[in-house]
């Protein structure tokens, strides 16, 4: 045996690695033959040293750093995300414009501008309070940009950005949710649904919504949507989604991940 | 309730532009990746630089994350590629980085013996003339404690072929080790 051969024995040997037939042999080499104990003792010592580690902490230096560059990063993202927003909403004007060309488009326009000025004129008159208004407003635009990002022909990037816009809504909206819930239900893109389910989360409380995750685990078969699923039906307590995920630790297409979550899912629920 | 999520589950979150969520990925792994840069390099500041620059790729390339695959082995694969990087735009080899008396040499001083910080102090010097990938891998496998699978998923090979290299590399570190001793 050449002292490669012999070192990889007594590697195994010290990393406790051997079978218990094979460890009395090699204790018998090491007592019997010199240079096997010389082999093993220099090997042990070695080994010995790097297994002793102690962690050094960096100074605070770099958590300082790391929070400037994710501070500008999501400035950036948010900056970006803003821009796909205003375009979403420009290429709806253009939509309607489009249908409301010619004759019939300046009719349109003309009513548009007299039921304007007839809300605008009522609006003054009855001295409502203006930010009100302008809340109820955003509020509407809001609602608009996701619904119509997430209804319409837009593409995955823009159908998220759509779906984290429901983020800025305070309260539970019947008309969002329900676009969410069909969103993650049935998107094509798994991005889309699993951003679905996270705005969704925000209106945990309403029934409809723990309905909604409870129904959708046992349909949703992507591993990232499933293990995203059961961390909140767990986090929601909600005990009904038990026997799905039963069927998931069953289901033999399930991964060792998914299965592992749903197990551990299975034990806080019961 | 972070706190109760997995690496993964945190990732899908940044992934799907939960930038914030970085901060508890960061809060897990700085130490460790600092170590392990600093163990390559012996170099305070550049491990620090390169601790900074692999959360900053994890936020660039979030999009790219495949949640079946373990963050660890994904953070890691980002720190081996930051690492070779670093060395092939500074031109720099292993053996530039052997300032190895400068660095603090991890020792516990109330329980250690004199020999034994010497016995600490002759492995970073014989650590510091092994190969790059003889070191990575034994930063990753000894200091590290990985198991071989993690290793085989960072280094894309099978668990025969990590301990095949593991153990070239200790057999290397130790005819240096015995022969600078």
């Amino acid at each position: 045996m050449d002292t490669s051969d012999l070192n990889t024995k007594l590697i195994d040997y010290i990393d406790g690695k051997l079978d218990e037939a094979e460890k009395a042999v090699w204790e018998q080499k090491i007592k019997d033959n010199p240079e096997v104990a010389r082999e093993y003792h220099q090997l042990r010592e070695l080994m010995g040293l790097m297994e002793r580690r102690i962690v050094q902490p960096p100074d605070k230096r770099l958590e300082t750093g790391f929070l400037s560059m994710l501070e500008d990063e999501i400035i950036e993202m948010e900056n970006t995300l803003e821009d796909m927003e205003k375009n979403i909403r420009k290429e709806k004007v253009k939509v309607y414009g489009l249908k409301l060309s010619g004759p019939l488009g300046i009719a349109a326009s003309v009513v548009l501008v007299l039921i304007g000025t007839l809300i605008g004129m009522f609006v003054i008159k009855s001295g409502q309070d203006g930010q009100i208004s302008s809340l109820k407003k955003e509020l509407d635009a809001t609602k608009a940009m996701v619904i119509n990002s997430l209804e319409g022909q837009s593409s995955p990037s823009q159908r998220i950005a759509g779906v984290n816009a429901s983020f800025k809504l305070k309260e539970a909206d019947d008309e969002i949710i329900t676009v969410l819930i069909n969103t993650m239900k049935n998107d094509n893109n798994i991005n889309v649904r699993l951003a679905a389910i996270e705005a969704l989360y925000q209106f945990s409380s309403e029934e409809r919504v723990k309905d909604a995750f409870v129904h959708a685990l046992a349909r949703q078969k992507e591993p990232v949507i499933q293990l995203t699923l059961i961390n909140i039906l767990v986090n929601l307590k909600e005990n009904r989604a038990i026997d799905h995920m039963q069927k998931i630790i069953e289901d033999k297409q399930t991964i060792k991940s998914v299965k592992d979550e749903a197990q551990l899912g299975v034990y806080k629920l019961s | 309730m972070v706190d109760l999520y997995s690496d993964e589950e945190i990732m899908i979150r940044v992934k799907n532009n939960q930038l914030a969520l970085m901060k508890p990925l960061f809060d897990r792994y700085h130490v460790k990746l600092y170590n392990f840069f600093l163990r390559l390099t012996y170099n305070e500041d550049v491990s620090k630089d390169l601790v900074q620059n692999v959360f900053y790729r994890i936020i660039k390339y979030r999009k790219t994350y495949n949640p079946e695959y373990k963050f660890k082995s994904w953070i890691y694969q980002l720190a081996r590629n930051n690492f070779a990087d670093y060395v092939k735009k500074n031109k720099v080899l292993f053996s530039d980085f052997q300032d190895v008396a400068s660095m603090h040499v991890e020792t516990n001083t109330a329980l250690e013996s004199l020999e034994q910080k010497e016995k600490k102090q002759a492995l970073y010097e014989a650590m510091a003339q092994l190969p790059e990938d003889k070191r990575e891998i034994l930063v990753m496998s000894r200091f590290e404690g990985f198991k071989y699978e993690e290793i085989g998923h960072i280094l894309n090979c099978s668990v025969g072929a990590v301990k095949v290299k593991v153990h070239r590399a200790i057999n290397q570190l130790k005819e240096v080790y015995f022969k600078n001793n």
